[in-house]
């Protein structure tokens, strides 16, 4: 029950625009941890500083107790942090067994020499990645998808191949923007079973989402974010009665 | 010595500054490296020249070639780029780049590929002494007209409604299109007005230097821009201004000072350094990428 | 092997067959050099397609890289009188480190900048060539020799053409080994997505340099073949409009295919053989040819979507039609 990933005190200007101000969290890592808040509080911005596309403007970031601050996006991905974004990103020209074979492109050892001679060691490397990635796809019931190219998927679809690319990296933290977005009353309800799945088998999650129900009924702990500023943060119970919280975010909501 | 280069640094900054103008435009709007730039606008310089030497009207004649500049690209936009529009970055890219080829050969066709006494007719050509220094009075008109349209642009940017298109358009073309702005018209004549500048660039040059030939499209009109744009900021007409002014006098610092042989190759290493510094240029827009 | 493998081979077999023994039925030395020239050509098109198509780098300066290997081999072996093997594979490495160079110039930036980096890198080059007289004899050129090795000089148009068959199936099996690897995925990965790519894991700047290098080596080789069977080389052979008619080659082919490459390159370098009349018009031609292809089959011929892909799928459209009776779609 360590902290997988602690932020202290995060705060990211952008030319002045104050997109985030001070906030401090942690995160366990056997828990999903969900961040809610209105349009522009700063929920994508937070998980970019945390993953490293961004520097925060003050603040530190810990991932495996393991001081970040400052490194790039590759060096939290090789630590172990993985994610999916609010507008999809699949690899487009690529099919998807190919998208979660590059998830897996830094267990997969082999080098120049190796591969230019085509060496049995490569091809053993190749057979094995396929395998694993094939498998992970059958767990996300799209193996039968495994030769189409990501362009050609349906939103629902490219989600999937996007989730798979982050399992097929082995994380030990995953972040989820917006997961649900554009799914219906049936399929949420399938990703629900899906993040809950997946935290069994080993990663811990954080999901941002709009969905209250969703992230009410899937999260362990919640935190809220306004205008770049930790409104609170705790059991969805806790949340889901603090007055401060209803009134920023959740008052017109209809439960 | 130094100032007199300063003189001929500031005639030269000024052509490349029109040129860049034209071309910061389109880039700036659609982040496209307009590869055909400089080839299109020589065709209206040459159609310039012809006029001349026929002994046509020199206003006329500058007239007719700023009409076929601002047509041809106007026809080249609408066939050649807009369809490509939303189809990634190589395609546009490689499209202009053909459109480039077609103007060259057509200048080779209809001219020939060798260099011509360019002669406008109507600059008197003299030149006065001020302080040591040799001032022509062709260097003092470059100087005024370039001024004058920048000053011009500038301000129809910030004031004219069309202006407020433009810079629309460059933020976001989707909602600009909403907003009721009639995109393609505005990107057309954008194309256009280009060209214009283009050709009044290339015309101040030819006179400048007293010739006209094919390659003062892409070397110097389409590669001179592209260096000026860069220095001085995409996205930013004051930047384009000052990269052409700073490319000019290193151009003409470097040929006194260093060496004019290897001019070229320092300009270009000069380049290439200065976009692993500072890639956005010296006055760069101010826009965060977001994900 | 089972029976569709085996289906699959034999055309490839007998294709293979027919190219390898050439030079017994192709007598004209004139024939002879020009498929020679497309052969080598072809290694240039397939490391532009890894470099431009696989990795998605819009490199508009190959050709300096060609003249990289060709000068640096012909230096090595005529004035040096370093022996030919190491002098030629030098060739190669050299145009690999020069381009480890540029692909260091452009680990951070974006993709136009990319390119007129690439263009001024080649533009750098090429006066190197132009100015550096008394290394590479400037504008007169270069003379160099015949490849000669293990006492064997190739001093026949047949000889050549083995030589440049062997280089270009090397070149061929290694590039394709590359694309179907993790390396090649990356490559990928960084053209379709450069943000998604780094979230995997993947190094883009580091990658990046490594797919200029690795490209480069291939374009070095097949420069410093080229020289040492045309026994000459000069500076005029590597600008910018050379590279944008190398990028031709393989953007007509059909990027991210490599049997495309090969094909756009037989067709843009025997076209204008065969047509030397229309000299004239060679750059309204490409210039057509390149704003057509972007506007009606930007993958080219046989890239995804391309024409053949096109065509395939209209002739099965065809045939559905006459399967079902005509008109019904079921």
């Amino acid at each position: 029950m360590a902290d997988i990933l602690r932020i202290d005190g995060i705060s990211k200007d952008f030319y002045g625009l104050k997109a985030l101000t001070d906030v401090s969290l942690e995160v366990k890592d056997d828990e999903i941890f969900g961040i809610i808040g209105p349009n522009g509080a700063g929920k994508t911005t937070l998980f970019n500083v945390i993953s490293g596309f961004d520097s925060p403007t003050a603040g530190k970031v810990h991932f495996h107790n393991k001081e970040m601050t400052g490194k790039g996006i590759t060096d939290y991905s090789i630590a172990g942090m993985a994610r999916t974004f609010q507008n999809i990103r699949v690899f487009g020209e690529m099919t998807v067994l190919e998208n979660l074979m590059v998830g897996m492109h830094n267990s997969i050892k082999t080098g120049l020499l190796g591969i230019a001679l085509g060496t049995r060691k490569e091809k053993q490397a190749e057979k094995d990645a396929v395998a694993g990635c094939m498998e992970i796809l059958e767990y996300l019931k799209i193996g039968y998808l495994a030769n189409e190219y990501a362009a050609n998927l349906s939103y629902g679809y490219q989600r999937k191949v996007e989730i798979g690319r982050a399992l097929a990296s082995f994380p030990q933290l995953i972040l989820l923007d917006e997961p649900s977005a554009g799914m219906n009353e049936q399929e949420t309800m399938e990703l629900m079973e899906l993040i809950r799945g997946i935290r069994d088998r080993g990663p811990a999650i954080i999901v941002i989402e709009h969905n209250i129900k969703f992230i009410m009924n899937l999260c362990h702990r919640i935190a809220v974010l306004n205008f770049g500023a930790l409104l609170s943060m705790g059991l969805p119970a806790e949340i889901r009665n603090n007055p401060q919280v209803i009134e920023a975010y959740l008052g017109k909501e209809e439960d | 010595m130094f100032l007199q280069h300063l003189v001929n640094a500031l005639s030269v900054g000024s052509v490349y500054a029109l040129l860049a103008i034209g071309y910061n435009m389109v880039y700036g709007i659609l982040e496209q490296l307009n590869f055909a730039h400089g080839d299109v606008y020589a065709v209206g310089c040459f159609v310039v020249y012809s006029l001349i030497f026929s002994g046509v009207n020199p206003f006329l004649a500058i007239g007719c070639g700023m009409l076929t500049g601002f047509l041809l690209n106007v026809l080249v936009e609408r066939f050649a780029y807009r369809p490509l529009r939303g189809a990634g970055r190589i395609a546009p890219t490689i499209s202009a780049v053909g459109i480039a080829y077609i103007m060259r050969n057509v200048i080779q066709l209809v001219w020939g590929a060798e260099t011509y006494p360019f002669d406008l007719g109507i600059l008197k050509v003299s030149s006065f002494k001020v302080g040591g220094v040799m001032i022509g009075t062709l260097q003092i008109y470059i100087l005024v007209i370039a001024l004058t349209l920048m000053l011009l642009i500038s301000l129809a940017l910030k004031y004219t409604k069309w202006g407020q298109a433009i810079i629309c358009i460059s933020q976001s073309i989707p909602t600009a299109s909403l907003m009721g702005i009639p995109v393609n018209r505005v990107i057309a004549i954008i194309y256009g007005l280009g060209a214009v500048l283009g050709v009044i660039g290339g015309v101040l040059f030819c006179s400048y230097y007293q010739f006209i030939f094919i390659g003062i499209g892409f070397s110097y009109g389409t590669m001179k821009a592209w260096m000026a744009s860069i220095w001085g900021g995409i996205g930013s007409l004051k930047g384009a201004v000052m990269g052409a002014m700073v490319l000019g006098l290193t151009e003409v610092l470097i040929s006194a000072y260093v060496s004019s042989i290897y001019r070229d190759l320092f300009v270009w290493a000069i380049f290439i350094i200065f976009i692993l510094i500072r890639p956005k240029g010296l006055f760069p827009a101010q826009v965060a990428e977001k994900i | 092997m089972n029976q569709n493998k085996m289906k699959k081979l034999l055309p490839l077999a007998v294709l293979g067959i027919a190219v390898a023994t050439m030079p017994l039925y192709i007598t004209n030395s004139y024939a002879l050099k020009i498929i020679c020239n497309v052969m080598l050509y072809s290694i240039i098109t397939l490391s532009i397609n890894l470099i431009v198509g696989f990795c998605g780098q819009l490199d508009f300066g190959r050709a300096a890289f060609a003249g990289l290997g060709a000068y640096f081999s012909a230096i090595m072996f005529t004035k040096v009188g370093v022996p030919f093997i190491a002098a030629f594979i030098g060739g190669g490495v050299f145009a690999a480190l020069c381009g480890a160079m540029l692909g260091m110039l452009c680990r951070y930036t974006s993709f136009d900048y990319l390119t007129l980096i690439t263009i001024g890198f080649g533009e750098i080059v090429r006066r190197i060539f132009l100015n550096w007289q008394s290394v590479t004899n400037g504008s007169f050129g270069m003379s160099t020799q015949r490849p000669s090795f293990f006492g064997v000089t190739l001093k026949s148009h047949q000889s050549m053409f083995y030589f440049s068959l062997v280089l270009l199936v090397i070149s061929y099996i290694v590039i394709r080994r590359i694309t179907r690897s993790k390396m090649g995925r990356a490559f990928q990965a960084i053209r379709d997505d450069p943000i998604a790519a780094a979230y995997t894991g993947i190094h883009v700047p580091n990658y990046k340099v490594i797919c200029f290098t690795v490209g480069s080596f291939f374009t070095g080789i097949a420069g410093a073949a080229m020289a040492h069977y045309t026994m000459f080389t000069a500076p005029t052979n590597y600008t910018t409009d050379e590279s944008l008619i190398m990028l031709q080659m393989a953007i007509l082919g059909g990027l991210g295919s490599l049997p495309g490459s090969i094909i756009g390159t037989i067709i843009l370098v025997v076209g204008p053989e065969i047509s030397r009349s229309f000299y004239q018009y060679r750059l309204l031609f490409m210039g057509v040819l390149m704003v057509a292809l972007m506007l009606f089959a930007p993958n080219g011929l046989f890239g995804r979507h391309g024409i053949k892909d096109q065509l395939v799928a209209y002739y099965r459209r065809i045939r559905g039609k006459t399967a079902k009776g005509g008109g019904n779609n079921g």
